[in-house]
């Protein structure tokens, strides 16, 4: 016998299953990319290249010239009351007081010569106000005067620093700005432990991706099951009453959506911060996961079964279940892979709702909150795309490995 | 002669089949509530001279309770909270009305772009398709919002949730547009376009109006219906987020933000009432006590957040059984052939 | 009015009975649609001849396939088989096949004899049916399909779909197993499939239609069954692919001595495979014969429907005046199988009937009981030894020959 046919058909299977990898990996990087270049351009993102600088003056300040060459743009205050009312619209919701000129700073460096040496009380503001993602830089270009202890203990406080210094300072404290591609690719690059201010984010995301994971897997799952126990007790009684039941409540309570079933079932047991079972089958209930799952593989096993092949099968004397099987495995992954999606919003919510820390969380608080912390945004998001691309990926796999009327390009 | 009379399935010959059935019960039930949905978005436009509410008005009880010059009772702001669930009404009618609009334009436009022309557009459409059907809608609406920011400088105005809106229609439109350019595929299997451009009838624009009038227009209704009802949902749960509009325009979503806290005491009302059951039934411990707890979270407990989580569950199940009944209707006078 | 079906059919007598395989007597399967009740079978006897070829010729929609499905218990729709006798003669015993109908069946009949009341008990037919044909299927009894493509698993390879039916049975013994697949090839080559080993690693979207029908041949033939049903085997096939078919049929069928039941609606196939036709109209048979009297053009005596089907042959062959009148179709369409007309179903495009409607005189030999066209159906009698006709225009009093209801 030989073997020739068969190994064609493994290199096919293999040659679509590296085509849709190398898709989907595309798809990740792309959209990534996109990602990244909208935070990157938004107010505040890491395409903000502005410094705000207070007190000092480029033409006398050679440190300040050394920045500006180096491609920084300064925003020059003359004293703290000016900074103060820059950074206060940059903090207000009032787009009024706003100007995008505020919205791009990103560094804040003070002279404590024109400040007078005090314990400067724009630091105090930035630091006691949401704005302590924007890192101060203090420097002074002579000798210090009065608390210096209280400045030191404030911001980075740089002791008559050489323009390279200076350059060197403002760099650690900021992404090179200078092309959107090569920041993209260094992020990607020390993903995630790359720290821009915000603290490392990546036992943050380790923690919050385990949450969402189990949250969204248990509830996939959980379907499953029931639905499977509830299409095949259809099948093996039909007339049950018990059966139908089951079928109707699980069609009236999948009509609630997500939002309230999540605010009911905070209601009910309070607003616990740690997974609870009962977030399983309201994830799954409120999706509609549970109920597309049963009438889907009601339809479908009915369908699968009624096929000429399967009916042709049994004239043969040949078992109906093992023909119908591998289809209902192929409709199976069909039909979960196009749920996932729809999980995976709901989770969102479930989280936020009961502030139960997980990525969907994450994601919200990084887009509600203002300003935006780039950084757990971006991290999130990634992690979001990558790990849905990911299960389409491996569902597209499954698909052309078990269906071989499919293969693709 | 044994007769297993348990499970027998009966007709009568010459009857036609109870599955044509044009309930009227049915008709006139979807009737009313969606009458009473749009009225009350149009009873809000009534300006308050005349004898509208103003949701913003604020009495003088918090948490009011039912009565007649508040029908469903005051929330934690001392406002009426019939007037807010009205006003609400206005707002989920608009924006889920703009979705749908876009969502049916782009879907049938995607969807016979896809289905007709071959070539590059046609490529194009379908893998972007695909793309989009990877990710869940809310984290795409998500995103969207930092691109929003980007073109607006800036915070939540009130026509972010115009842009969502809009947006969530052409991300749910793919799904419509496959729909469809299945059906003008299978058309075309039936060759009688390419009969028609024989013919003479080369306006392709001529033959699309033939194509959707009188084989897309069932998918289109049943599909509109169905995404309203959708768009009611992602609206509430968009303004819940904190991504939609903001005081002064009222929205459900709001309403259930705001009275999120007012819920606390619900927790405890339902456990204290089930410890209670469950004693009186064991006659264990001092019901006074257990009666005690119960009168103190009872005091707290507040009803008037259930009345958004009504009209909200309501509207969308509205929507949804209206998509029903019009696949119900189409769909038997489609199955014929 | 109640009507209630035995069980075990009485062995009658007859020099005729030991040669036939399979009766069927007074079959009726009816389906339930939405917009009304279709009568696909609807009182059908049947005699199939053991080791000839029946073949059953009709239109479409006339229930030809209904009717293989039912006699192989695969009318699974509600209500499905109401009324009949399958008798199935294997090794001596005889069997009824349709015999579940008595414990889950009930039919009631109306005042005026018109069935009015039908039920059936679904769940416990299915079980029953299940238990009766699980010998049969495959073994006694198989089945080739209409469209071949759709009737082999997709999923599966050729190989491992005929592995099964060769012996019918699962086994990891080893050596038994390389039988099988020895066995395999061997069935491969008997269907005329060169290169069997690529077609056995092959999946059935892989193959050509004719491929795929030589294989399901394979399959039926497989299990040394004693009867196999063939639905429209050739239907949906090239012309050349067509006439390979029907002579590795032929020639298959001349080998091991199976019954076969083609049905079809291609008389050219039919003539060329079957010993005995029978020709089915809108769920009844309205005349059935041997194959040299049905098919001959010189014998005058045969149904309006038969004679009206073999005039719309136009072959290569034929006269030239023949060739110039040019297509000849049956007027009008098929009647509807939920309403059928009422009397003889085919009088409204019968040319007999219409030409002694129309023409007032002509009161000659044979039109004697025209009138009863639309009034009364005409019942199936037996004209000669293995021949029936429905016919008002043949038919004679029951006195003088002996007439089968």
């Amino acid at each position: 016998m030989t073997k020739q046919p068969e190994v064609a058909e493994t290199w096919e299977t293999i040659l679509s299953i590296t085509l849709i990898a190398g898709r989907a990996l595309g798809l990740f990087l792309v959209t990534t990319f996109v990602v990244f270049a909208a935070l990157y351009f938004t107010p505040g993102g890491w395409g903000a290249d502005r410094i705000l600088v207070v007190g000092g003056k480029v033409s006398t300040d050679q440190c300040l010239t050394t920045l500006q060459e180096a491609g920084y743009k300064l925003v020059l205050t003359r004293n703290e009351g000016e900074a103060k009312q820059m950074l206060e619209a940059f903090h207000s919701r009032s787009r009024e007081q706003e100007t995008e000129i505020t919205s791009k700073v990103q560094l804040v460096l003070i002279s404590l010569e024109a400040v007078g040496g005090r314990a400067s009380s724009l630091a105090a503001f930035i630091k006691e106000g949401n704005l302590n993602r924007l890192p101060v830089i203090f420097y002074t270009l002579g000798e210090v005067k009065g608390n210096g202890q209280t400045v030191e203990s404030l911001a980075a406080f740089l002791h008559a620093p050489s323009p390279e210094e200076l350059l060197a300072a403002v760099r650690a404290h900021l992404l090179p700005r200078r092309w959107l591609l090569s920041g993209y690719w260094k992020w990607l690059v020390h993903f995630p432990g790359y720290d821009v201010g915000g603290g490392p984010i990546a036992e943050k995301l380790w923690s919050s991706s385990i949450v969402t994971f189990t949250l969204v897997s248990g509830s996939l799952t959980l379907s499953l099951c029931i639905s499977l126990v509830l299409v095949i007790s259809m099948l093996v009684w039909p007339e049950s009453r018990g059966v139908s039941i089951g079928f109707y409540l699980v069609n009236f309570l999948s009509g609630f959506h997500i939002v309230i079933l999540s605010l009911l079932f905070v209601a009910i047991f309070g607003q616990i911060g740690s997974f609870s079972f009962w977030m399983l089958p309201i994830l799954a209930l409120g999706n509609g996961t549970l109920s597309d799952y049963t009438s889907v593989l009601r339809e479908e096993l009915r369908r699968i079964f009624s096929q000429e092949y399967v009916v042709a099968a049994m004239a043969r004397g040949s078992s109906r279940v093992r023909h119908g099987a591998r289809e209902t495995l192929v409709s199976l992954i069909n039909v979960t892979s196009s749920k996932i999606p729809i999980l995976v919003g709901g989770t969102i919510v479930l989280e936020w709702v009961c502030s139960y820390v997980g990525l969907g969380y994450n994601i919200v608080k990084a887009i509600e909150t203002q300003p935006r912390d780039v950084n757990l945004t971006m991290g999130v998001a990634t992690v979001i795309v990558g790990g849905l691309i990911f299960v389409n990926f491996i569902s597209g796999a499954l698909r052309i490995y078990l269906d071989p009327r499919i293969s693709e390009g | 002669m044994k007769l297993a009379l348990k499970g027998m399935r009966t007709l009568e010959m010459g009857g036609v089949s109870s599955a044509i059935k044009h309930s009227g019960v049915r008709r006139s039930v979807l009737a009313i509530c969606l009458g009473l949905f749009i009225g009350s978005a149009l009873l809000s436009t009534i300006p308050e001279a005349w004898g509208g509410g103003n949701p913003h008005h604020r009495y003088n009880e918090r948490w009011g309770s039912i009565s007649f010059a508040h029908p469903l009772g005051t929330d934690m702001n001392r406002k009426d909270v019939l007037t807010q669930l009205v006003f609400g009404a206005q707002t989920s009618l608009l924006m889920s009305t703009l979705s749908t609009f876009v969502f049916l334009l782009a879907g049938t436009v995607l969807g016979v772009l896809s289905g007709y022309c071959s070539g590059w557009p046609r490529n194009v459409v379908l893998a972007v398709f695909q793309v989009l059907q990877i990710f869940p809608i809310l984290l795409l609406l998500l995103l969207s919002m930092i691109f929003i920011e980007m073109f607006f400088l800036g915070r939540m105005t009130n026509w972010n949730l115009v842009i969502l809106m809009a947006l969530f229609g052409v991300f749910s439109a793919p799904k419509l547009a496959e729909m469809i350019r299945g059906k003008i595929l299978a058309l075309k299997e039936r060759t009688f376009i390419e009969a028609a451009v024989a013919l003479g009838l080369s306006h392709r624009r001529i033959i699309g109006k033939h194509i959707i009038r009188s084989e897309c227009l069932p998918i289109i209704l049943v599909q509109g219906a169905y995404i309203m009802g959708q768009a009611i949902m992602v609206e509430t749960t968009l303004t819940f987020l904190k991504l939609g509009v903001e005081y002064p325009v009222v929205s459900w979503g709001l309403m259930l933000r705001k009275m999120q806290d007012g819920m606390i005491s619900w927790g405890m009302v339902i456990q204290q009432g089930f410890r209670y059951s469950w004693c009186w039934l064991r006659q264990t411990e001092d019901l006074n006590i257990i009666a005690r707890d119960w009168n103190m979270g009872l005091a707290d407990f507040h009803f008037q957040p259930l009345f958004p989580i009504m009209s909200i569950a309501g509207s969308a199940w509205l929507f949804l059984e209206l998509a029903r009944y019009f696949n119900d209707r189409l769909r038997l006078q489609d199955g014929r052939g | 009015m109640k009507k209630l079906i035995s069980a075990m059919a009485e062995v009658p007598d007859g020099e005729m009975e030991d040669e036939l395989l399979v009766q069927v007597e007074g079959l009726r399967t009816y389906i339930s649609t939405p917009t009304g009740m279709v009568r696909a079978v609807d009182g059908v006897d049947l005699n199939v001849r053991k080791g000839k070829v029946l073949g059953i010729l009709g239109e479409s929609g006339s229930g030809k396939s209904v009717m293989a499905r039912s006699i192989l218990g695969l009318a699974d729709n509600f209500p499905g088989v109401i009324e009949g006798r399958i008798l199935f003669r294997d090794k001596g015993k005889v069997e009824n096949l349709a015999h579940p109908l008595e414990e889950t069946t009930l039919v009631e009949l109306g005042s005026d004899g018109e069935i009015c009341k039908i039920s059936k008990d679904m769940k416990a037919w299915r079980k029953q049916i299940q238990e009766t044909y699980r010998g049969i299927w495959g073994r006694k009894i198989s089945m080739i399909f209409q469209d071949p493509q759709k009737s082999l698993n997709p999923f599966w390879t050729v190989g491992e779909q005929l592995v099964e039916t060769v012996e019918n049975g699962t086994s990891a013994n080893m050596p038994e197993t390389i039988r099988k697949w020895q066995d395999v090839v061997k069935w491969l080559k008997k269907v005329r499939i060169k290169k069997a080993d690529d077609v056995i690693e092959a999946y059935p979207h892989n193959l050509s239609g004719g491929m795929c029908q030589r294989v399901m041949i394979a399959m039926a033939l497989g299990g040394h069954p004693s009867l196999v049903i063939a639905d429209e085997p050739t239907t949906g096939l090239d012309a050349t692919v067509q006439a390979q078919i029907v002579n590795l049929l032929k020639s298959l069928q001349k080998r091991y001595g199976t019954t076969i039941i083609v049905i079809s609606h291609d008389i050219g196939m039919i003539s060329r495979l079957a010993d005995d036709i029978a020709v089915m109209y809108c769920g009844q048979i309205v005349e059935h014969g041997p194959r040299k009297r049905m098919v001959d053009p010189q014998v005058e005596q045969k149904h309006p429907y038969t004679k009206a089907l073999l005039e719309s042959l136009l072959s290569v062959n034929c006269d030239p005046m023949r060739r110039m009148e040019g297509l000849r179709a049956i007027e009008k369409e098929v009647p509807d199988p939920k309403n059928p007309p009422p009397g003889c179903r085919f009088h409204p495009r019968c040319q007999v009937y219409q030409n002694w409607r129309t023409q007032e005189g002509d009161r000659g030999a044979g039109t004697r009981w025209l009138a009863q066209c639309p009034l009364k159906e005409p019942p199936l009698v037996k004209t000669a030894e293995s021949s029936g006709i429905r016919c008002w225009h043949f038919y004679d009093e029951p006195d003088e020959e002996s007439s089968h209801v």
